[in-house]
């Protein structure tokens, strides 16, 4: 996953947690290796045990501020670069970073995206590989699906342990390297634990040992009846919902057609959010009212660029719903009239 | 300077050990004197819309007036419960308790009742017999309840922590600080069998232990304020209320648990409750009851508040607690529990407001005092909010047990208006409706649930025979398709599948099947939805059917509406013989659809009619003119007339 | 002052008269020998026939502005520093000056002594040094120097965000900082929605599920005044349909709409826990309980 093997690490050195976890999360998940400081003392001490690419500085930490720790550093190492960082933006300070040496000098909150581009221009690109959204190494356990015995890792969910045997449990909501959420239920499954019995998600339930797991028992079936019979009224003509209907025998006129096409399985939205790192897609609204929209004002030029949405979308409608959602926001004129 | 002195007041006022705490409290009570006269106002939600601000305010002008200041003592209060008869006064010591009182008649209380001692008889309660009762205690609506949790709201000016202390405040907290170790707290709470009053009713002992034992140094207390099921207003009572109380039992809760930080997740429809909440912290935090090295125990806690933003599944705890997070309040599956991980991924232990405030009650008084009260299964008290069709609408606290008719009847008053009874709903939108042939089951936790319904958080709304129960599925399914988060398939559609049948049931088109239709949907969304929000769905529609399938059955195959509530099955009829023409229906109907004029009958052109209902609420009770019929009925009626 | 003549002179571009004239006679009264500019355009033709040792650059200027001057100035001569002045100073324009090569950045109303201590880390000092004891007192009295207060945050802030949010970046606060927002303004704005994302680093489409997640949120300006009628089931049972007809009929328009003067806004609750007294409609935070049609006139009458 490391894609810059070669490269100089990052230092971050940011006295605040949340802030600190947050851009090292988003550093790391680009493909950088991110090391952290929480003050100037801790950073310099860093500077001196390791080589460092680049330094993202608080401008405010405990002790020696960000711009006394840059000149320090800079001192012992005339080719580093870095950024200052800060919540308390001053014009006097700005100037003081760049004179420091600093290339630039971010005001809170920044864009992401920009801090990306500095960084970029000074250790070049990193190679985005996509990693499978839950990686495995737990202890092994044995259960039974579908009275087969099939062993799995600890943190495995039942549908992956159902798929790496060959057991097929339809669902549409789910990708293998995208968080699950157990949206669309058609996972549904029945465990067995001593006398009672239980339908759970199965791309949410984790493993355990000596389950027992029944994927097309009366019950589950019932359940995935139901539940296309309602998908169904909603995105007739789907192929996807069309075969699952077909394998479980569903009357495909139990509702009335209401057709919205999107299933609001989410992949998209996740897709985007997971992958992409852009949440150009998004959800809004709750219950019925619940829909997938397009950020407003977004520049899609990323997104014809893109595109790998459509190819995840169950419906294989997603084109036509780029117009579907429709905020009700408000303008600043309605805002004046109102003033 | 100024801030030497201030923080010298603040040690000062520092309790730094329990003795501290006994001696605050004997230095309070000596400053009171219980033979004092003092006028208590309820300012709780119900009587400050029945204008108990303004009857604050003559009772100021009108004893300054008087120059009784220094005789008589004013106290703004929690809610009392009998919310009825607001803005209810009670008078100390003698604890005489006017009702139904207005800023008019302030005089006469202050003249007669503060000034000659003697008894304002016109704002006594009066039972059925004409006998006047004075003190609060023996009106039957408070005579039949034990008020163990709720009671010393009347007591409390819940801006005035001094008023807590003085009745005993945070000496369970001291005990449990000084005298016990956390396993012992928890201890007493599991023998103590106490459940958790918000929802389902899981031993909230059970779940403490859960979250004490989950791996994890950092762990979270949240108090569950959110209170989202329609009809139901004793958390916001309690918390606007008595809000140390809540706060005691939470830091109690937190020592046992091992937790240092707490969250007071309160709906964003509570302003008062969050602003008096929000003071009861700081005096608190001024006491050193929070912060760190409480009462010099070396445990140190503090607490957060968090306003909701107004969403009924905010209320479930995975949603709650994502919503603290600051993301969307959406569920989450949870088959990891969140006393293992909740908040942020660590172990975190949610209970309700009223579940929190019983906690110090156990500490002092003891798990066996509490399992001496209640049923087998459900221990205590349980605080209900009796609404809708009953005369003494409020909040009354029973022993676990009681059973629904003493509930209705004794406390209730029965029926609005002489009519008759029908059902009972609980638990809001996750319960259901319980018939007239099950009013003497004992109400608790597995009774309620056996009957179809559940306790929720302690909504009891009384039906009479105006009430459809049809339209009731359908109201609850309406609020529920409102109030769904959408991520769940079996939520969404299956909720909305339910109230398209139901809704053309109510239109008078509903078809034969319909009925195992609605059934067949209920059992896949209980086993599949995602949430409890949604596994609790169906109830008010399986719980109706159950019980007044009769009433479906009419609706399907009749066209008949049997209470005369949907609109497309009814239409508004003037009775010939008994309209006098006095013009009020005429006068009020919107659109022009009666005709008549003074002494003439009046008519209804049932073409222009839109079935508002107005004419069959303003014609005046001693005529009665004015009908609900069915089209069958009609027909048949103006077949007369003809 | 033969040494000083020795000094490469200053070219001073500003457009502002006084400002201009006062820097210059401070200037030739410290030894250095000045040349003005008030516009680009002239500033750029003296640049390419004389060789400056230092520019001295207002940031707002009439035609190219003091950074885009530098830039072109230095690309013509990359030795060139220069010093960038300003009345409307910000972290952004700093920033930019700076990675031009500006060697410094200084916001009006400055002090003349760090001005000279910037020239003469450049030019090196002038022999004939005049403390500017009495030149100091005279630019701080300068009427025409305005005193711009310089904002502690970055400038960018819409005004709609109320000021205890502006310095919070605890992701866990979005909720509490959208219910501020929606509570100053009776609205979230785009605007409002966007400072805050970029404030907290949380995607805008989060936040947009958010706003319209919740019932308190609106992302279109609200009425005046709120009018929600309860819809809970203590109050559906004592007849909230029939009151919320009143209400419709009295301010017509529909649940979720607002008048069009921007009066009243109606919205139908789920319970304001007010349920013994049902039917209840609150309006302005204020319950009624079961209104009659013409009190709930009357009550509209009265809050305008």
């Amino acid at each position: 996953m490391k894609g810059g093997k070669n490269m100089k690490p990052i230092l971050l050195v940011e006295d605040e947690a949340v802030m600190r976890e947050s851009i090292k999360d988003w550093l790391t998940d680009i493909g950088y290796e991110v090391e952290t400081a929480e003050d100037g003392e801790q950073a310099l001490k860093t500077f001196g045990e390791q080589e460092i690419g680049f330094v993202i500085l608080d401008l405010r930490l405990p002790g020696k501020d960000g711009l006394e720790v840059l000149r320090e550093a800079k001192a012992k190492h005339p080719q580093l670069k870095g950024v200052i960082i800060t919540a308390y933006p001053s014009v006097e300070t700005a100037v003081e970073a760049i004179k420091h040496g600093a290339v630039d000098y971010l005001p809170k909150p920044f864009d992401l995206n920009r801090l990306e581009e500095i960084i970029r221009e000074t250790l070049g690109p990193v190679q985005i590989e996509i990693k499978p959204s839950r990686e495995v190494s737990g202890e092994e356990v044995t259960l039974t699906i579908d009275g087969i015995e099939v062993k799995a890792r600890q943190g495995m969910t039942v549908l992956q342990a159902a798929q790496s045997v060959g057991i097929d449990i339809p669902t549409l909501c789910y990708h293998e390297k995208l968080t699950p959420v157990g949206a669309c239920r058609l996972c549904t499954v029945e465990i067995v634990k001593g006398q009672r019995s239980q339908l759970v998600t199965s791309c949410v339930y984790p493993v355990e040992a000596g389950l027992v797991v029944r994927t097309e028992s009366e019950p589950v079936i019932n359940v995935r009846k139901m539940l296309l019979a309602m998908m169904w009224s909603r995105a007739p003509g789907v192929q996807a919902i069309r075969d699952l209907c077909i394998r479980y025998g569903v009357d495909r006129n139990k509702f009335e057609v209401e057709p919205t096409y999107c299933i609001l399985c989410g992949l998209c939205v996740r897709y985007c959010s997971e992958v992409k790192k852009k949440n150009f897609i998004g959800f809004v609204g709750r219950g019925t009212e619940r829909q997938v929209m397009f950020l407003p004002g977004a520049d899609f030029k990323e997104c014809s660029k893109c595109g790998e949405c459509y190819g995840i979308c169950p419906t294989g409608l997603m084109p036509s719903n780029y117009g579907l959602a429709q905020l009700p926001i408000g303008t600043a004129r309605e805002c004046c009239v109102s003033a | 300077m100024a801030n030497l002195v201030a923080t010298d007041l603040e040690t000062r006022m520092r309790l730094s050990a329990p003795s501290d705490l006994v001696e605050l409290r004997k230095d309070i009570l000596s400053r009171r004197d219980p033979t004092k006269l003092c006028v208590t106002i309820c300012s709780g939600t119900g009587c400050h819309a029945y204008g108990s601000e303004e009857v604050y305010e003559s009772f100021v002008s009108e004893i300054q007036k008087k120059g009784l200041q220094k005789k008589v003592g004013i106290r703004r209060t929690g809610c009392h419960g009998f919310c009825e008869r607001g803005t209810v006064v009670v008078v100390f010591p003698e604890e005489i308790c006017y009702l139904h009182v207005k800023p008019d008649d302030i005089p006469e209380i202050v003249a007669t009742t503060l000034t000659e001692r003697k008894v304002v008889e016109r704002l006594l309660y009066e039972d059925q017999d004409g006998q006047k009762i004075v003190q609060e205690g023996d009106i039957p609506f408070y005579k039949h309840q034990s008020r163990i949790v709720f009671g010393n709201n009347r007591f409390i000016d819940p801006k005035n922590m001094e008023d807590y202390i003085a009745l005993g405040g945070y000496s369970a907290l001291a005990k449990a600080l000084s005298e016990m170790t956390p396993e012992l707290v928890l201890d007493e709470v599991k023998k103590a069998n106490l459940r958790g009053r918000g929802g389902g009713g899981f031993p909230a002992g059970v779940k403490w232990e859960t979250t004490r034992n989950a791996p994890g140094e950092i762990k979270y207390v949240i108090v569950n304020a959110d209170e989202g099921d329609p009809g139901a207003y004793m958390d916001r009572s309690l918390l606007e209320g008595n809000p140390h109380s809540v706060l005691e039992g939470l830091i109690i809760g937190a020592y046992a648990i091992g937790s240092h930080e707490g969250f007071i997740y309160v709906r964003q429809e509570y302003p008062l409750a969050v602003e008096n909440i929000t003071i009861a912290l700081e005096q608190a935090r001024k006491y050193g009851l929070l912060g760190k090295n409480i009462l010099g125990s070396g445990f140190d806690f503090d607490v957060r508040i968090h306003r909701g933003a107004g969403a009924f599944v905010s209320g479930e705890s995975s949603a709650l607690m994502t919503a603290i997070e600051g993301r969307v309040g959406e569920p989450r599956p949870k088959y990891i529990r969140t006393a293992v991980s909740g908040i942020w991924e660590r172990p975190s232990n949610l209970n309700n407001v009223e579940t929190w405030a019983t906690v110090p009650l156990i500490i002092n008084k003891g798990a066996d005092w509490f399992t001496g009260i209640g049923t087998k299964g459900s221990k205590g008290t349980k605080i209900f909010s009796l609404v809708g069709k009953v005369n003494n609408t409020g909040l009354v606290e029973v022993p676990m047990g009681m059973p629904l008719r003493d509930i209705i009847y004794k406390i209730g008053g029965g029926i609005r208006q002489g009519k008759k009874f029908k059902a009972v709903q609980t638990g809001g939108p996750s319960g259901g409706v319980i018939p007239e042939r099950l009013l003497d089951t004992p109400v608790d936790f597995d009774e309620l649930s056996k009957m179809g319904s559940m306790m929720g958080s302690g909504g009891m709304i009384v039906m009479d025979d105006t009430t459809c129960m049809v339209d009731i599925a359908r109201y609850f399914l309406n609020f529920l398709s409102d109030e769904s988060c959408g991520k769940c398939v079996p939520c969404r559609e299956g909720i909305h599948k339910m109230l398209k049948i139901l809704n053309r049931i109510c239109a008078g088109e509903g078809r034969k099947g319909d009925i195992e239709l609605l059934e067949e949907i209920a059992v896949v969304v209980q086993t599949s939805a995602l949430c409890a929000l949604g596994t609790t769905a169906p109830n008010p529609v399986l719980s109706t059917i159950r019980y007044f399938r009769d009433e479906y059955e009419a609706h399907i195959h009749e066209k008949h509406c049997p209470a005369g509530v949907c609109k497309a099955l009814i239409s508004y009829y003037i009775q010939p013989d008994k309209c006098k023409g006095c013009m009020i229906c005429l006068r009020n109907c919107p659109v022009g659809a009666i005709s008549g004029g003074k002494r003439e009958v009046h008519f209804i052109q049932q073409n222009k009619c839109t079935k508002c209902g107005n004419c069959f609420e303003v014609c005046p009770s001693k005529f009665a003119a004015v009908t609900k019929a069915t089209a069958v009925q009609l027909a048949q009626a103006v077949g007369n007339r003809d | 002052m033969e040494i000083a003549q020795k000094a490469k002179p200053i070219l001073v571009v500003e457009d502002e008269s006084i400002m201009r004239e006062s820097l210059r006679d401070w200037l030739a009264e410290a030894g250095y020998h000045v040349e003005t500019a008030e516009e680009s355009e002239k500033a750029l033709k003296a640049i390419a026939e004389r060789d400056f040792g230092l520019l001295i650059l207002d940031l707002r200027l009439p035609g190219t502005g003091g950074i885009d001057l530098l830039r072109q100035a230095r690309a013509k001569r990359p030795q060139l520093k220069g010093i960038i002045i300003t009345a409307y100073p910000s972290v952004q324009t700093a920033v930019e000056a700076m990675k031009e090569g500006a060697i410094d950045y200084l916001p009006k109303p400055f002090d003349l002594n760090r001005l000279e201590e910037s020239i003469r880390s450049t030019l090196g000092p002038v022999q004939v040094e005049i403390r500017p004891k009495i030149a100091t007192e005279k630019a701080v009295t300068k009427p025409s120097v305005a005193a711009v207060r310089v904002p502690k945050i970055a400038p960018e802030v819409p005004k709609e965000i109320p000021d205890q949010l502006r310095n919070i970046d605890d992701k866990s606060a979005l909720i509490q900082m959208l219910l501020a927002i929606q509570s100053e303004n009776r609205w979230l704005s785009n605007d409002a929605l966007v400072w805050v994302s970029l404030k907290l680093g949380i995607p805008l489409t989060q936040i947009y599920h958010i706003a319209t997640f919740y019932k308190a949120f609106s992302l279109k300006p609200q009425g005046r005044h709120s009018v929600s009628v309860c819809m809970g089931t203590a109050c559906h049972v004592r007849g909230a349909t029939g009151l919320l007809n009143k209400t419709t009929d009295t301010l017509k328009i529909k649940p979720g709409e607002t008048s069009r003067d921007l009066q009243f806004t109606l919205n139908t609750v789920n319970c304001l826990g007010c349920c013994a007294l049902g039917p209840v409609m609150m309006v302005d935070g204020k319950y009624h309980s079961n209104p009659s049609a013409g009190k709930v006139k009357e009550i509209f009458e009265t809050s305008k």
